[in-house]
């Protein structure tokens, strides 16, 4: 079996990899053959060092430029994000019925999402890989981030509210229904094409609340005892969902 | 020049027969080439097969994952001949100064 520093080493370079848009079955190919002749020399008594040198950011950069770049892959993967993040903000508000436009929202939003991507993308890419060995400090560090774009965001919703602000659009009760369909589609679609059920989840994590409100008598939804095993419920079955994607994070590796 | 040196040495051992990546570097470094790191052959087995110099195929193997097989094409037959005269070229330069022995 593989030492930890190989294992460790095959998922940076998987992440280098992915990060500079080289071809998915490319990339396992190559890890394949370097897992193969990693656990064969370590075997036979071999270091890593042996085999990937020195400096293991240097042979990164040699296999990544032996590789092609998979421009069909960037121009569908870009715009799907996108569009994935448009869904996020809008499905919330049009659902609660709220759906609506402003120039702030559009200008200092989109700087916002701009943001809030090059927060994660470090966090995926430079952070995430170098501590995917600890997992208790991965979550860790993946709440904090988290936590941290929330409460930016949190913070820039009040700060826009004491701007004075021009609204462009607000949606009837109809094309608020639309919006919701159309961000139902795209998360499906998403989930289709990235074939991970992550994005249903959240959705569904976003649907809760607002449904609730929606739906539920106004005296039950404003009656602490509710409120709190509603709180309580919540948790469990996000603790429960949490544990059932590690463990089938975990089998699939 | 020392770059272009070593594919020309794997093309040479490929075209013995087929082998795989582990098996390749064990040979290099059992003719001599001793301060290379192993994993050096990669990048230029890729690039050799996005040049059709190479073709792999998988194979099972007795104990652990699946071995990548190298063959040569006859693109790679060819690069490899011209290595060759290229090769006999610059040896016989080098020692020629070495040696001091050309006029």
């Amino acid at each position: 079996m593989l030492s930890q520093k190989a294992e460790q080493f095959l998922i940076e370079l998987r992440m280098y990899l992915i990060q500079r848009g080289k071809k998915d079955q490319d990339i396992q190919e190559i890890i394949d053959e370097l897992e193969a002749h990693l656990i064969e020399a370590e075997q036979n008594g071999k270091n890593i060092d042996d085999i990937i040198g020195k400096s293991p950011k240097q042979y990164m950069k040699s296999i990544g430029e032996s590789l092609p770049f998979d421009k069909k892959q960037m121009f569908t993967l870009v715009p799907m994000s996108i569009l994935l993040v448009l869904a996020i903000l809008s499905y919330s508000p049009a659902i609660y019925g709220e759906f609506s436009l402003s120039k702030n929202m559009l200008f200092f939003g989109s700087i916002m999402v701009v943001l809030s991507f090059a927060l994660f993308s470090v966090f995926l890419f430079k952070g995430a890989p170098k501590l995917v060995k600890s997992l208790v400090w991965l979550i860790v560090l993946n709440i904090a981030v988290s936590l941290f774009v929330a409460g930016v965001w949190v913070a820039f919703y009040f700060w826009l509210q004491d701007q004075p602000d021009t609204l462009l659009f607000t949606a009837t009760e109809t094309q608020n229904y639309m919006i919701v369909a159309a961000c139902v589609i795209i998360f499906i679609a998403f989930s289709i094409y990235s074939k991970s059920w992550i994005i249903i989840f959240m959705a569904l994590s976003f649907s809760i609340a607002p449904i609730g409100n929606r739906f539920i008598p106004e005296e039950i939804n404003k009656d602490p005892f509710f409120i709190t095993i509603a709180g309580i419920l919540g948790s469990i079955i996000t603790i429960v969902i949490l544990v059932f994607l590690f463990k089938r994070a975990n089998k699939a590796g | 020049m020392l770059k272009g040196i070593l594919d020309g040495c794997i093309l040479s051992i490929i075209q013995e027969g087929e082998i795989y990546g582990y098996e390749l570097a064990e040979k290099l470094q059992g003719y001599g080439f001793h301060s290379f790191s192993e994993g050096t052959i990669y990048p230029l087995l890729l690039r050799m097969q996005k040049e059709n110099l190479v073709t792999t195929t998988l194979k099972k193997s007795t104990a652990g994952p699946k071995r990548k097989y190298y063959s040569l094409t006859t693109k790679g037959e060819e690069e490899l001949e011209q290595f060759k005269l290229r090769w006999e070229e610059i040896s016989l330069a080098v020692n020629n100064v070495m040696n001091k022995g050309g006029h």
